[in-house]
């Protein structure tokens, strides 16, 4: 709930009470009407609304001030108690009811004044909880993020240490993808979304690395269908996939072992990406305790919260898991 | 807020609230004695403790029933105007201020219900947050 909700309670509050009190009068004058009070109507209202305020400011202002201290409580009690007796007072004259119908409401609106104050501190304690959910999920997403590095470059630096005993010329090369793959993570990675088409670019990257240890070119088949316009995307958000499904099938050779298709339709992207993989290998789960898939499926929830699909399928020794997204502009 | 003080904070508020319509109603007497209300103070009282209570609970449970949806909103605001209209009814016949002694407090116990209903709440969101 905003303030300005909060403000208009108030008013509302004080708008009903004026309207009561001036009630009040109406019903009594009918029925006397050569009351008192009948030649000074608006100003006996007036009265009222004015010993409410500072019965009600007085308890909602410093209950705030006495939080957590005894003696400023006792203080605020005192005070209030005098008040009562101080605006009871007049009607002593005229009879227990008189004084009753002064200390009643009065009592009333001190009690309303202490009612408010919690509400007003719910009030706060609804934006602390938000704001408190906004850091927690900013942490979250920098640490995921944090996450992929390492992960990414516990594999590409196996993948060049097979190639430096095997080819030096292409790991030589990895080495140049690898330090053009470093630079993005580390200036174009650090915001919250960048430009599909640079992400493409960078999976692109991360593609020429794998397909430089591939012996058979059609190992790895990627496909991009549809234009990335001015669509944007979380960093590095399918890397995790990428590289498990090739730590997957790292060991498998052949045509077709990988296979990557984009497709972005309007401002929906599809990807997906579907592996051979050795069931026997892993007891039947290709990625036990991965937190590859764990990351994405993180950053997917917090980022995309209901405007994405998840899916995992799993046959023929072939693993697949496809993902849609809506996508936003920049 | 605890649940238990949260039940102590409604019954103080109808107890200050049946203090208060009794005292108006004593206060009222003291000019027209032979008002009709003289001789059934006190089913007067206990009536409109029963419409207050009406009024109050069927707007502090509703709120939490229409959250977040409006087409409930409107029905529960439908229910209340309903009702207002309802109990000031018998009031019409005897003018203008007799019905607005009917209206105004009920207004205001839809209002004290939503601030009550969010006090609930509180007591709710404080257990998130410190889960959070």
């Amino acid at each position: 709930m905003r303030r300005s909700a909060e403000v208009t309670a108030h008013v509302f509050f004080w708008i009903v009470f004026t309207l009561f009190v001036f009630m009040l009068s109406k019903i009594y004058l009918q029925a006397k009407p050569d009351a008192e009070f009948s030649r000074h109507l608006y100003y006996v209202v007036f009265q009222e609304l004015v010993m409410g305020l500072i019965l009600f400011y007085t308890t909602y202002l410093g209950i705030a001030m006495t939080r957590g201290r005894n003696r400023r409580k006792l203080v605020l009690a005192a005070i209030l108690f005098v008040m009562l007796l101080f605006f009871a007072y007049p009607a002593t004259r005229f009879g227990i009811w008189q004084v009753m119908s002064s200390l009643i409401p009065h009592i009333l609106v001190i009690f309303l004044a202490v009612v408010f104050r919690r509400f007003s501190d719910s009030v706060k304690l609804e934006k602390e909880k938000q704001l408190l959910l906004l850091q927690n999920t900013q942490s979250e997403l920098a640490l995921l993020k944090l996450q992929v590095s390492p992960h990414f470059l516990f594999n590409t630096l196996n993948n060049i240490d097979y190639l430096i005993s095997h080819d030096t010329v292409k790991a030589s090369n990895s080495i140049s993808k690898l330090g053009e793959i470093l630079r993005y993570m580390l200036y174009d990675a650090k915001i919250e979304k960048i430009p599909l088409s640079a992400e493409l670019r960078h999976i692109e990257d991360y593609i020429g690395l794998i397909r430089l240890r591939a012996f058979d070119p059609d190992y790895l088949k990627y496909r991009v269908t549809g234009q990335p316009g001015y669509l944007q995307i979380a960093p590095m958000l399918f890397l995790p996939l990428i590289e498990n499904a090739y730590k997957h099938a790292a060991a498998k050779e052949g045509e077709n072992v990988i296979l990557i298709d984009i497709a972005i339709d309007g401002r929906s992207l599809r990807f997906v990406i579907d592996n051979e993989y050795d069931p026997l290998r892993r007891s039947g789960d290709p990625f036990p305790g991965g937190i590859g898939l764990n990351i994405v499926r993180r950053r997917l929830d917090l980022m995309y919260h209901g405007s994405h699909n998840f899916n995992v399928y799993r046959e023929n020794n072939r693993y697949r898991i496809d993902v849609e997204l809506k996508l936003d502009e920049y | 807020m605890k649940k238990s003080s949260e039940i102590f904070t409604h019954l103080i508020l109808w107890v200050l609230f049946i203090l208060l319509v009794f005292t108006y109603c004593k206060w009222y007497l003291l000019v027209n004695p032979e008002a009709p209300l003289a001789r059934h103070l006190n089913y007067v009282v206990f009536l409109e403790l029963v419409m207050g209570i009406i009024f109050f609970y069927t707007a502090f449970f509703g709120i939490r029933l229409t959250k977040g949806r409006k087409t409930n909103q409107v029905i529960l605001a439908s229910v209340l105007a309903l009702l207002l209209l309802i109990f000031a009814y018998p009031a019409f016949s005897h003018g203008f201020w007799q019905v607005m002694s009917s209206i105004i407090p009920h207004v205001a116990f839809i209002l004290l219900a939503v601030i009550f209903r969010k006090l609930s709440d509180s007591n709710k969101l404080t257990r998130e947050k410190q889960i959070i």
